[in-house]
């Protein structure tokens, strides 16, 4: 099967049109799966998908090896994941901060926020308060299945780095579920 | 040395040496908070790994990505649309020189082209004389010059590198 793939990669390489859908059909569930656990938003998510694919086509030419594909298409959707979020926090600074211009501080206001934090979260919704380093290692971990060395590789990290960020991102989502 | 509540996560995911597994197996045994983050932790990797394995993939994907790149202009460096017309531009040059140099024009040519040797030497001579009379105009020249030069080499690179459509 392996084998398969690598011949799939030779030939999108060389500009084959069909073994470049092949391999979008074949990658499109881990990227999308990637980015929709670190976005939480499926119209994003098709987006950073396509935008991927996109890059992957534009540079599969300067990729050195077949065997290093699925963590350089990793990397190339971690980083697309990130400068999303990266945006996405700005604009929410950016609003938050009109908010409080227009909106003094209302007791009420502050209740409401504190009723629904309160609220057991789903696995899905505690996964969105960590930090968006916590939230790719988990995923690359616990929802692609990729190794430390391989997560490393893809977030140009020491292997030292990942093996306590996971452990410390897993701690925080557990405390997310059982506040 | 990690404190061995610290090793979970990579007893969990496979991640250790033997001695490394042994010692986190045999604190489990004993302390009944870091069993309780064992399971704890279990339970949230089966979870995330169900819920986001059974998410629905988008099914046009391909369509889309294909679409797009079919939408794009292919882009192309005037590099290479440049390269032919240096390359005729002076095999035309070259054959021109070569006729002239045949026809009695060139005996004119080559006395006029003496001539503007001859009043260029003399230019270069009187020089160094004007430089040592007036040394703060001649290194504002020099200074402009280069300028002029590096201009010339950036606009050049900018030029060969531009990307166009078609």
């Amino acid at each position: 099967v392996d084998q398969e793939l690598y011949t799939l990669i030779q030939k999108a390489k060389r500009g084959d049109k069909e073994a470049f859908a092949q391999l979008v059909t074949r990658y499109k569930g881990v990227v999308f799966r990637q980015a929709y656990a670190m976005l939480n938003d499926r119209m994003e998510a098709e987006d950073v998908s396509q935008e991927a694919f996109m890059k992957v086509h534009a540079s599969l030419s300067k990729l050195g090896s077949e065997y290093a594909f699925a963590s350089w298409l990793t990397r190339i959707v971690s980083r697309l994941c990130y400068d999303r979020l990266q945006r996405k926090k700005q604009r929410e600074e950016k609003v938050i901060w009109e908010g409080i211009k227009e909106q003094p501080f209302s007791p009420a206001n502050h209740l409401d926020i504190m009723e629904h934090k309160q609220l057991q979260l789903s696995i899905e919704e505690a996964l969105q308060e960590l930090s968006p380093e916590q939230k790719m290692v988990i995923i690359l971990r616990d929802i692609q299945g990729f190794t430390y060395d391989e997560i490393a590789d893809i977030l140009q990290v020491p292997v030292g780095t990942i093996k306590s960020r996971l452990h410390t991102a897993r701690l925080a989502l557990r405390k997310e579920l059982t506040r | 040395m990690e404190h061995v509540d610290e090793l979970i996560s990579a007893y969990l995911d496979n991640e250790l040496t033997e001695a490394e597994r042994v010692l986190v197996e045999l604190h489990i045994g004993t302390c009944k908070e870091c069993r309780a983050l064992v399971e704890d932790f279990l339970a949230m990797k089966s979870q995330l790994f169900t819920v986001y394995q059974s998410i629905e993939i988008p099914d046009n994907l391909e369509q889309r990505v294909l679409a797009s790149l079919e939408q794009k202009p292919k882009t192309t460096t005037r590099r290479y649309t440049v390269v032919p017309w240096v390359l005729t531009g002076s095999a035309v040059t070259l054959l021109l020189l070569f006729m002239v140099s045949l026809s009695p024009l060139a005996t004119l040519s080559i006395g006029l082209f003496s001539s503007l040797v001859t009043i260029m030497v003399s230019v270069l001579q009187v020089v160094p004389v004007f430089a040592a009379s007036l040394p703060s105009l001649f290194i504002g020249i020099a200074g402009v010059t280069v300028f002029l030069l590096f201009l010339l080499i950036w606009s050049l690179r900018r030029f060969l590198l531009i990307k166009i459509p078609g």
